[in-house]
């Protein structure tokens, strides 16, 4: 991210063979929403888009990076050339299509390794979303299982796990249990939205009607906890 | 009216300029508005579902 002229950052990335996205932004505005005092700084960010470190780049942990893709739907390509509409699919996380594609490899060669290995990436992310899902909702927080439901719904989308996902979520709904922190989740897209969107005073006044309406639910109790570290609001 | 409005806009300028908030780790990340070079993205909200390092750079 950088706020020079064009045709100096086109030099630069065609100089030190810049393949990574770079934002050309306006002004100081992205430096002062995210506390950048000196060049370079770094925040990383999860698979919801929420800061997890912020630091010098350089200094950003093999570790911390490993585990945080552990939590994405990332699934490695097919090696080699044959599989190109596979890959295609699996790079889109197109996960429903992909695994219809590759169980039909699969029918013509049983014994291809690389179909093999696809297909069970495949299945173990759909068993370990799965397994969050329900570790959440045990735990009690509704809103971040649901969350899940709603993400293989869309991965998987027009596949059986898919209809699955959607089954789980409905019986979710249903459970009474569920009921306030799900309430709470749904009235907190607002005051998400409002972060994304870096209107934090309004996300603030949304957080604030979260913990009185739903006092004891985690979803309240994340509330709390961007209102503690933005005290200010 | 003229002197009402008049004394509003001083009343406005002499406010102090509110300070922006800053992200603290915790926080879902703003949204970066810009123009994006060598990808199909053009925003954040793009890349979910991926893990993004942030990195602020000049080229001096």
């Amino acid at each position: 991210m950088s706020n020079e002229p064009t045709g100096l950052l086109e030099r630069h990335i065609e100089k030190m063979g810049i393949a990574y996205p770079i934002a050309k932004v306006k002004g100081e505005t992205a430096d002062r929403t995210y506390g950048v005092k000196g060049f370079p700084s770094g925040a990383l960010l999860d698979a919801k888009g929420r800061v997890v470190w912020t630091g010098h780049p350089g200094s950003v942990s093999h570790e911390q990076i490993a585990a945080l893709l552990e939590d994405t739907a990332f699934v490695s390509s097919i090696p080699g050339s044959e599989h190109k509409k596979i890959n295609k699919l699996i790079t889109a996380q197109d996960f429903g299509k992909a695994q219809k594609a590759i169980l039909k490899g699969l029918g013509k060669s049983p014994d291809d390794e690389a179909l093999i290995q696809a297909r069970d990436d495949i299945q173990g992310l759909l068993q370990r979303k799965l397994k969050s899902a329900e570790a959440l909702a045990v735990a009690g927080d509704f809103g971040g299982s649901i969350e899940i439901y709603g993400e293989l719904q869309t991965l998987f989308k027009g596949s059986d796990s898919a209809k699955q996902a959607k089954a789980e979520q409905k019986t979710l709904e249903k459970n009474p249990a569920a009921k306030a922190d799900l309430g709470a989740w749904k009235m907190m897209q607002k005051g998400n939205a409002a972060q994304r969107a870096g209107d934090f005073e309004k996300a603030a006044k949304v957080y604030r009607k979260v913990i009185k309406k739903y006092g004891d639910t985690p979803c309240a109790g994340r509330a709390q906890e961007f209102l503690s570290r933005h005290s200010r609001l | 009216m003229k002197l009402i409005s008049l004394s509003l806009a001083l009343a406005a300028t002499l406010q102090p300029a509110p300070v922006a908030e800053i992200v603290q780790v915790g926080d879902l990340a703003p949204e970066i508005e810009g123009e994006w070079f060598l990808s199909e993205a053009n925003t954040l909200g793009a890349l979910r579902g991926r893990v993004v390092l942030l990195d602020f750079w000049r080229t001096w």
